[in-house]
């Protein structure tokens, strides 16, 4: 049973229905002017459409079974409610008033005064109607895509003490992206330096970042004493990101001709598409000076303290 | 945001330690709590997986020299680095004073260093906060393992704005007060300034 649904709901229905049934007896003797009184079709028709607009409101993203099922309910109720003042009229009346009762309950007023309290007396069972599925949302978080996110993600699902949490923080992985309300901190940009040449690396390195099945036996006799010259400005702009990587068509270019030859490519092996991430520690430690050169300092106002003459903690020794 | 008690002449802070998973944040507050005296600190709270994973936060309240006649205390706090639990990280930085962002500096965690400080500056921005008004010090932990990026990359990678930043090696308790104390005193000097300009 949903949530929303609880003793209390059930109990204001009741109530809602009972009050609905004697506001109907009452109004059944109200005479109306004869102008006012709608034909049969018109009634159904008003009732239905209110019916429809009310489901809508209630569940904007209701399916379409469910909100003809959501009119269908509120018919019901209605009619029940009508019928109950009619029951009600035909108690005071006698048993022979029975047919008058009920089309007294029948007339328009009436009619629409139990549909305003179908409305009220369903309205707790609106959590029931089905909704169609949210979409994702088009706007995904960068960090939650990322292969660290997957890795990590990976790494919690095998941690049995993890799952149990992962159930408590569900809202996490669904989380949509935080929308910025103020300035947002904005990293100096990051010089270019422009650096002519390139870096040498062990090819067993580059080798063992390719494919399995691409690499034959032959080609690793060869890889021993090898190096593949990877050119400097392909690699200063990624640095920043903390990741090097090139497609497999790229690292093929840079390979020795021989050793390309001897490479074989599976069928299912994009040339473009597919990349291989080479590692960092091969090389930073490469750069010529300068290439990770960082802007002129600029520490925010915060930053200007002299840290020096600043907090004591009393520590033990 | 840090709170203070004028009657009480008593100033509180919240600290925050930032970073990617397994980088030594609760190693951090482990050692500060061993380190400080039993009547300067409170208990340290922790919530951890059997397998030492930070499962919601850390938390250790902790009690500075007085400056100007006021009681300073901080209330360290950390934050489970992995990715999966954002929600938490952002609960955490609600009212944040000062943040001490703590890197692995092995070079197979750069890439989920450089993660958590963007992860950090948008958690951030979803409290309209900004590491432009925060104090933040950076902190290369780790420093002692074998394969360690060098400072100047992490520094390119994580600091360009070159805040304060130290080495550190947690778990020996090399750089954690250094770090701990240019927080702090950042993030105090930072509310004299606003004390001043009349905006806390």
């Amino acid at each position: 049973m949903r949530r929303e649904f609880t003793a209390i709901s059930a109990f204001s229905m009741l109530i809602a229905f009972m009050a609905g049934a004697v506001l109907c007896m009452q109004i059944a003797h109200v005479r109306m002017p004869p102008e006012w009184n709608l034909s049969a079709p018109v009634l159904w028709t008003l009732e239905a459409a209110i019916f429809g607009t009310v489901v809508y409101a209630w569940r904007p993203a209701v399916t379409i079974v469910g909100w003809l099922l959501g009119i269908a309910g509120l018919l019901v109720v209605r009619l029940g409610l009508t019928a109950g003042a009619a029951a009600g009229l035909t108690a005071m009346h006698g048993t022979e008033s029975t047919l008058l009762a009920t089309q007294e309950t029948a007339t328009a007023v009436p009619r629409l005064c139990a549909v305003v309290f179908s409305a009220m007396i369903c309205y707790p069972l609106r959590s029931f109607l089905p909704e169609r599925p949210a979409r994702k949302p088009a706007d995904r978080r960068r960090f939650a895509e990322s292969a660290a996110v997957k890795s990590a993600t990976a790494a919690g699902a095998a941690d049995r003490g993890l799952l149990i949490v992962t159930v408590k923080d569900r809202g996490a992985t669904a989380e949509q992206t935080p929308k910025p309300r103020s300035e947002a901190y904005e990293a100096p940009p990051l010089p270019t330096p422009e650096v002519e040449g390139s870096i040498e690396l062990p090819l067993s390195a580059v080798l063992a970042e390719l494919p399995r099945e691409t690499v034959t036996e032959k080609v690793r006799a060869m890889s021993a004493s090898q190096t593949v010259s990877i050119p400097l400005e392909a690699i200063i702009p990624q640095l920043r990101e903390a990741r090097v990587t090139f497609s497999i068509a790229q690292i093929m270019e840079w390979l020795p001709s021989r050793v390309r030859k001897a490479l074989v490519q599976p069928t299912d092996l994009s040339l473009d598409d597919d990349s291989v991430e080479l590692l960092l520690e091969l090389i930073v430690p490469q750069l010529p000076p300068g290439s990770l050169a960082l802007p002129s300092p600029s520490p925010p106002p915060w930053a200007d303290v002299d840290l020096s003459e600043g907090v004591v903690f009393a520590t033990t020794t | 945001m840090a709170s203070i008690n004028y009657a009480l002449k008593e100033i509180s802070c919240k600290i925050v330690y930032y970073g990617p998973g397994m980088c030594g944040k609760t190693t951090n507050l482990q050692y500060i709590h061993q380190r400080t005296l039993a009547d300067k600190r409170g208990n340290m709270v922790s919530l951890a997986t059997p397998g030492e994973r930070t499962l919601f936060f850390d938390f250790l309240p902790l009690e500075a020299s007085q400056i100007h006649g006021f009681r300073t205390k901080f209330q360290l706090y950390t934050v489970p680095g992995q990715v999966m639990y954002n929600s938490t990280r952002k609960l955490v930085l609600r009212g944040v004073d000062g943040i001490i962002f703590v890197c692995d500096s092995q070079w197979e965690k750069m890439r989920e260093n450089l993660e958590s400080f963007r992860n950090l500056i948008d958690n951030l921005a979803s409290y309209s906060y900004s590491l432009e008004t925060i104090p933040y010090v950076v902190q290369y932990n780790k420093r002692d393992l074998p394969n360690i990026a060098p400072v100047e990359y992490t520094q390119y990678l994580i600091n360009p704005r070159q805040v304060p930043s130290f080495e550190s090696i947690a778990i020996h308790g090399d750089g954690v007060f250094e770090s701990l104390n240019a927080a702090c005193t950042m993030v105090l000097a930072h509310l004299s300034q606003k004390q001043k300009a009349g905006v806390a």
